[in-house]
Order: C-alpha cells, then structure tokens, then sequence
C-alpha cells in the first residue's frame, strides 16, 4: 500500500492526465493550503496541488529572479515548459511575496485564449483568490465569503453544472473523513517508538493532494489496517518536529537525511503537507460555503497576520498552532528547513526558535535550503551534529 | 591499549594515538598521501612511528568531511562533536570553541561537563575558511605562513568587502595595481575572514573561554584581528590542527569506556 502512494507521486501528471480522460472532466490546479479545494472537488473538478521540480530551469529567468523563491521560480519553469498543460483552470491565492504574482507570470508562459465580453475575460485560465492578509476581523469574514461565491462562479462555469449545497456538504463529508483518517495516522507516529516514519507519512498526505479524496481516502483506510499488523517499526531514534516550507517530492528527501541520520520526525509543520489537514474539521453546523471560509481562513499560514491583542505585541497563532504539535510527544529537538528567500517563514523563527526553547527546553537547528538535492545532501553534517547533540 | 582519531579533513588528515595514560601522538598527512591512508594502508606505519602495533588498538573513531571514507575507522562523529571534545580536554575552562578548517568554518558552544549545546557552521562559500586565504596567498604571491607574519604589525589596512572568493580576488588585485603597501592588503584579507568568523561566533553567542583550533589557527595575524575585533582573550592549542582528531580519539575511548 505504501509503494502505491509512492507511485501516485511519482507518477502525478501521468495519473491527472489519465483521470480527465477517462472522466472527461477538468483538472484545476492550485497553489497554498489556504485555497478551498475541497470546493473544486465538490464541482467534480479535479484538484491538485501544484508543485516545482529539481530540473534545470530554463524559462523562468526572464520573469523572476535568481534572488526569488526557487519553489515559484521552478512551478513556472514548468509552467512555460508545458509540463503543467493538461491543467484545466489555476488557482492563484493571496498568500506569500511571490505567489500573488503567478497571476500574470503564468498567463505569460501559458497563455490560454478565453471568450472576452466588453473587454472582460468571461472565463480566464488563471484564478486570483484574494485571500485576506489579516485574516481575523469583522469584516474579513464576509469579505472573504464573497472571494469564495466568486470562486463557486467560476467553477460552475468551468464545469458547466451549479454547484448545489448538498454538492458541497458532500465534499465537506469527504474531507472531514481525511483528516479524521490523518488524525489516525498521527496516533501511530505519536508511538514512541512510532510505527511509521515521517517520510512514510508525509508521502501518505502529499498523495492526497494529487487524487481525488474519496479515492485517497479509500486507499487510507486499508492502509491504516495494514499497519499495526506489521512486524517491524522504524527503529528506536531521536524524536524530532520539522517545520519546513514548500516540503515537496523534491524536497522531501529530508526527512530520508534526518533518518539516516538517527533522527524521527514525528510531528511538523509544513505547507505542502499538514497545513493541509492538521487541526482541520469543515464545520457541518454551518452553511457549506461559510464552513469553507472557516477553515481557510483558520490555516496556520506563516504569511498571515492577526488582529492584534493586548496580551502579546507579536501574533500569537503562529505560536500556538506550533506548540499543540510539539506538546506531549516526547520531543527532543526542533528542524526549521527554510527554503532561501522566504521572508514569511524566516522572519517568524527567531520568535518560535525562543518560545520553543523556552516552553520545551530542547535545541532548535536552523537549516537554508536552495531547492536542490545537492544543497540537501549538504545539510546532512548539521543535520548529522545537531542529532548527536541531542543524543550525547 | 590505544585509540586511534582520525579528522579527514579536505587537505590533510589529522591522525592522534591516545595511548595509555592520556599520552598522545600526532600525525598530520597533507596531500596525495591521504588517499592512501584512507583505504588503511598507511596506519601501520604511523602506529610504528609511536612504538605501538595494530593489534593494540581498541578502537578507531573518523571525523572530518571524509570520514566516511575512512574504511578503517569502526566509529564516526561529526566534526563539531569531536572539535568540541578535543578542545575541552585541552582547556576544561572553554565555553566556546571556534574551528577553522580549510572548507568550512564552525563554531560550537559548550554547556556543562563540555556537551555541545548549539553550533553553526559556514554557509556554502569559502568565505571565512582556510581555502579563501590561500586563494588570497596565491594572488599576493606569497605563503600562508609568509602572510600571517607580515601583517601582525601593520596598523594600517586596505578593504575587502567582497565575501565571495572570486571578486575578493579581484578586489586585492585593484588593491595592488593603486600600489597600497602589501601588509595592508593583507591585513584587509585578515579582517574580512575575521568578518565572517565573528558572523558565525554571534549566532552561538560568545561565552569565555574562546578556544580558537584548525589550521587557520596557526595564523597569528588572523588571531590577533579576531582578538582585537570581539575583545576578548582568544586561547589558541599548541597543535591546533589536531584538536579534531585528538576529540575523535577521546570519544573512541569514551564510547569503549561505557561498553
């Protein structure tokens, strides 16, 4: 079962390509943990989750820089490459410094006619969500709500039918089923020693984010059954969190270093993985559409900012959200991988470096990545010395 | 009974025999050699050279960027590790322990009874490691050595804001041709790997006693900026570039101990 999650990311654009033919339905791709796919999968669109590659670039040099996020310089390589081109539809978010931006870029590397009325494109390739940069407030919720009905409009237009509420309290069921069934899955990694690894499980979510999830959650729930018959665990190793941005198939090799390293991660915080499901339930007692709201809104993303309280001057969600995967999990040391030029995450972790030592006591190891293999590989002396720092 | 550490390091590596009663020899391979050395062959004879046999060694520990080369070694720990180890048994009194390797560059903070509490190491560039300043010896034409000396009484120095290896070439080539006296373009090579060392030391936050080792080490002048600069004692091992090695042979005794 777990080779067959290996396969599907292996094989994604083979497996997205194979679905639309045999569905003869779109496929809408997305970036950001923040954007409501659980809505594209309740317009029976396909969702997946777009994601760079360690090829080398050779388009993208022209629109981003070098000094620019490396995870958006490679989706837009591949963009222009055509690699990306049985894509459907493309949801661009508001989110961090330079993915707002992929609005334009990837219009430019892959343009895409659309029917025009009076100068306005009727039904543009590329999306624009104007996610909330402040997400709590009065306002921001309802503001919000319209972005979403905006979205709905542009999915049935997509796929030619209404998405109807009973649709969408479907999809809401099957969602709230996978994180119900991740939940179940981080039991066995609270173990100690826990009975699958962080790569295993990690591998397990970022499928998800590439088949439809009843399918996936089909597949979970004889995988979850599989495991506490196995006769061997990961091993007896150093228990560690990860928090990592833009955590993809390329990137997460990491966790094989921290592995063959001695370590275990057994809880993290990563946008191309638990920000997706961790601490998520779509609220039934709500209408659909503000349950959707709720829960995007309510995504533990680095690049948000709340309103301010009177007990910290620094926003506190961030923290919190870190703390409840860190607490009562046996935890010995903290990995913060940072992919080089992204200032959301590199600004906040100085703060959570402190307040990790000083609510936990254990040691944090900052790691910068660049987005290649070779650059990972080099991490694995820190890696390597922070592990035996820990275990001396 | 013997241990044997073993820092394979990128241009030479460091061999200490701990043998009974804390006494230590040393040996440092620099060049083709090493290859050598590495595949086992030449241990004997640096064991010979200290009056002991293979059969007397209990255990051999490798440390250093190669050591998953060293076949021969049964154990293997990190550089920082054994860097920090080395350094406490020369100086129990040490809180931080600045190494500056040919490659790379990494400081260490030491907690109680000498644990490694936090470390950093150089990012990917030469800047600040040994590599940088013999790219530097090569343009001045002169030696490593020749450079450590000149400069320790000049008061005055020539900029080199350039991190990178490459246009900090370029900056003391334009520093030649305006004719400023060589001591001063060598003091500015000096002050700009301080520059990058004193980066790495403020992000493990210096703590006395500052025990400075590796190879750079023996470069009085660079010593001498770096005291100047964070105004602070540095102490520096007679042997500086063995520290790693003799922290590998200790933690090969430490480990034999607890079994």
């Amino acid at each position: 079962m777990m080779n067959d999650f290996q396969r599907i990311i292996e094989n994604r654009h083979e497996i997205a390509k194979e679905w639309k033919e045999e569905n003869k339905k779109g496929v809408v791709g997305y970036f950001c943990c923040v954007t409501p796919d659980e809505m594209i999968y309740a317009s029976g669109l396909l969702p997946v989750r777009i994601v760079g590659s360690s090829e080398k670039l050779e388009m993208v040099d022209d629109y981003v820089p070098q000094y620019g996020c490396a995870f958006v310089r490679s989706c837009l390589d591949l963009a222009g490459r055509g690699i990306y081109d049985y894509l459907d539809a493309v949801i661009i978010p508001n989110t961090c410094d330079l993915i707002p931006k992929m609005e334009y870029w990837w219009r430019e590397l892959c343009p895409r006619k659309s029917p025009v009325i009076e100068g306005q494109e009727v039904h543009p390739y590329v999306f624009y969500l104007n996610y909330p940069e402040k997400v709590t407030g009065k306002k921001v919720s309802y503001y919000y709500l319209m972005q979403l009905r905006a979205l709905k409009q542009y999915l049935e237009r997509l796929s030619g039918k209404l998405i109807s509420d009973e649709m969408l309290g479907e999809a809401i069921n099957v969602y709230n089923e996978h994180y119900s069934l991740m939940e179940q899955l981080d039991e066995f990694r609270k173990q100690d020693p826990p009975w699958v690894s962080g790569y295993e499980a990690w591998t397990v979510e970022f499928a998800s984010l590439l088949i439809p999830k009843n399918e996936h959650n089909e597949k979970m729930k004889k995988y979850l059954e599989e495991i506490p018959k196995r006769k061997e665990k990961p091993g007896e190793k150093v228990r560690l969190y990860l928090s990592a941005s833009a955590l993809d198939q390329e990137t997460a090799e990491l966790y094989q270093i921290i592995e063959e390293c001695g370590g275990q991660v057994v809880s993290e915080d990563i946008s191309v993985g638990t920000s997706h499901y961790k601490g998520i339930r779509l609220n039934m007692n709500k209408s659909p559409l503000e349950a959707m709201v709720e829960r995007s809104l309510a995504t533990p993303c680095p690049r948000s900012t709340v309103s301010a309280t009177l007990s910290s001057p620094y926003p506190l969600f961030r923290w919190n959200y870190v703390k409840k995967t860190i607490e009562g999990l046996n935890i010995k040391g903290a990995i913060f991988y940072n992919l080089g030029f992204c200032e959301c995450r590199a600004l906040e972790n100085p703060f959570l470096k402190n307040m990790i030592k000083k609510e936990f006591d254990i040691p944090v190891l900052f790691l910068e990545g660049d987005y290649t293999p070779e650059g990972l590989k080099q991490m694995g002396g820190r890696i390597e010395t922070f592990i035996e720092m820990i275990g001396d | 009974m013997a241990f044997v550490g073993i820092d394979a390091g990128a241009q030479s590596i460091k061999v200490v025999i701990l043998k009974r009663g804390n006494n230590f020899f040393s040996k440092v391979v620099h060049g083709k050699e090493e290859e050598t050395f590495v595949d086992g062959g030449m241990l004997e004879d640096i064991l010979k050279e200290s009056g002991l046999s293979y059969k007397e060694v209990f255990s051999i520990l490798a440390t250093g960027v190669g050591k998953n080369t060293a076949s021969i070694a049964d154990k293997k720990k990190s550089e920082q590790i054994c860097h920090a180890r080395g350094a406490y048994w020369i100086f129990p009194s040490v809180r931080t322990v600045l190494d500056i390797g040919a490659e790379g560059s990494r400081a260490m903070k030491l907690g109680e009874a000498g644990r490694v509490v936090d470390f950093t190491v150089n990012s990917k560039c030469a800047a600040g490691t040994g590599i940088f300043l013999e790219a530097m010896a090569k343009i001045m034409e002169l030696s490593v050595e020749e450079m450590g000396q000149l400069a320790v009484e000049t008061a005055g120095k020539a900029r080199i804001s350039s991190y990178c290896a490459v246009f900090a070439e370029s900056e003391v080539i334009s520093n030649i041709h305006k004719g400023i006296p060589k001591e001063h373009i060598i003091s500015g090579i000096h002050e700009s790997v301080v520059d990058r060392l004193v980066e790495l030391l403020n992000i493990v936050k210096i703590e006395e006693d500052l025990v400075v080792c590796g190879g750079v080490a023996k470069n009085i002048s660079v010593i001498k900026a770096l005291e100047k600069r964070i105004d602070l004692k540095v102490w520096v091992p007679e042997k500086p570039e063995i520290v790693g090695a003799l922290g590998a042979a200790l933690i090969a005794q430490d480990l034999y101990q607890k079994t």
